[in-house]
C-alpha cells in the first residue's frame, strides 16, 4: 500500500482557486464542447467539469444547485459524481 | 422558376417565426448543418417532415398533405416552460397569418419533446403541423 497524496494533482499551474459556501479549495476545470443531436439538429454545449478532492467537496458541503466560483467565474453545480475509488470528484457545472 | 407551394409554405413558416419578439434571421433556421450554440438560443428550426398523401381531387387538381415541424430549442430550467413561452405566440402567429392561410390549411399535431443535460439543460419542443394544400396536377408551383 502507499499513501495517497492527492494534493500533488491540485498544486500545479493548471489548478484554479475555487470557493463554495465560503470554503476555499483547488480544482482542475475542463471546458470541452460537446455536440448533442436533438430532433436531427446538432446543438453545441460546453460541458464544464471541475475535478477536485472529494474531501474538499464534503468540507464545502457542495450539492447539486450550489453556487461555486472557479477562478473569477461563477457557476452552479449540476451533478456531484465520484470518480474511481471516490477520492476524486467530478462536479459538472452550469455557467 | 417559381418555387413549389411546399417550399412557399416552409418559407412562410420561417418568415412568421422571425416576426416573434426576440427572433430573427440569427435564430430562426431552415435546414442547418452547423450546431446551435447556447449563444443563439432560444432558436426555432422549421424542418420539412415529408409528405404523407397526394390525392387527385378533380381533373388536373391534386391535394397534398405534408408535415412541417416547428422545433423550438431552448436552454435552461425548466426547459419545457421556456419552450411553452415561445410555442404559444408562435402557434398564434402561424394560425393568424393570412399569406400562410392562403397557401394551406394547417392542423397542429401532437407535439414531441426531447431534453439532454448540458451546461444548461438543452430542450427541444417539436410541434408537427399538417399542411393541406391544392396544386395543379402538372404544376406544383400553382394553386388552382
Amino acid at each position: 500500500m502507499y499513501a495517497q497524496d492527492l494534493d500533488v494533482f491540485f498544486t500545479g499551474l493548471d489548478a484554479a482557486s475555487c470557493t463554495a459556501n465560503g470554503f476555499g479549495f483547488r480544482g482542475l476545470l475542463d471546458t470541452p464542447d460537446e455536440s448533442l443531436n436533438q430532433f436531427g439538429v446538432n446543438v453545441l454545449s460546453t460541458m464544464y467539469v471541475l475535478t477536485c478532492k472529494s474531501s474538499d467537496v464534503a468540507s464545502a458541503g457542495i450539492a447539486s444547485g450550489a453556487a461555486i466560483t472557479v477562478g473569477a467565474a461563477a457557476y452552479v453545480v449540476r451533478d456531484v459524481m465520484l470518480v474511481d475509488d471516490g477520492a476524486i470528484t467530478h462536479l459538472t457545472l452550469s455557467k | 422558376m417559381p418555387s413549389s407551394i411546399r417550399e412557399q409554405i416552409l418559407a412562410r413558416f420561417a418568415a412568421v417565426a422571425m416576426t416573434l419578439p426576440g427572433f430573427g434571421s440569427g435564430n430562426v433556421f431552415r435546414a442547418r448543418e452547423t450546431a446551435i450554440t447556447r449563444a443563439v438560443s432560444p432558436a426555432i428550426a422549421v424542418l420539412y417532415g415529408g409528405g404523407s398523401t397526394v390525392q387527385r381531387r378533380a381533373v388536373g387538381i391534386d391535394e397534398h398533405r405534408i408535415t412541417v415541424n416547428a422545433a423550438i430549442f431552448v436552454r435552461g430550467d425548466p426547459w419545457d416552460q421556456l419552450a411553452d413561452a415561445i410555442d404559444v405566440p408562435l402557434h398564434a402567429a402561424l394560425m393568424a397569418d393570412a399569406p400562410l392561410a392562403a397557401l394551406a390549411q394547417l392542423f397542429r399535431e401532437p407535439d414531441q419533446v426531447e431534453a439532454q443535460e448540458a451546461d444548461r439543460t438543452s430542450g427541444v419542443l417539436t410541434i408537427p403541423y399538417t399542411a393541406v394544400f391544392l396544386t395543379r396536377a402538372g404544376d406544383i408551383t400553382i394553386a388552382p
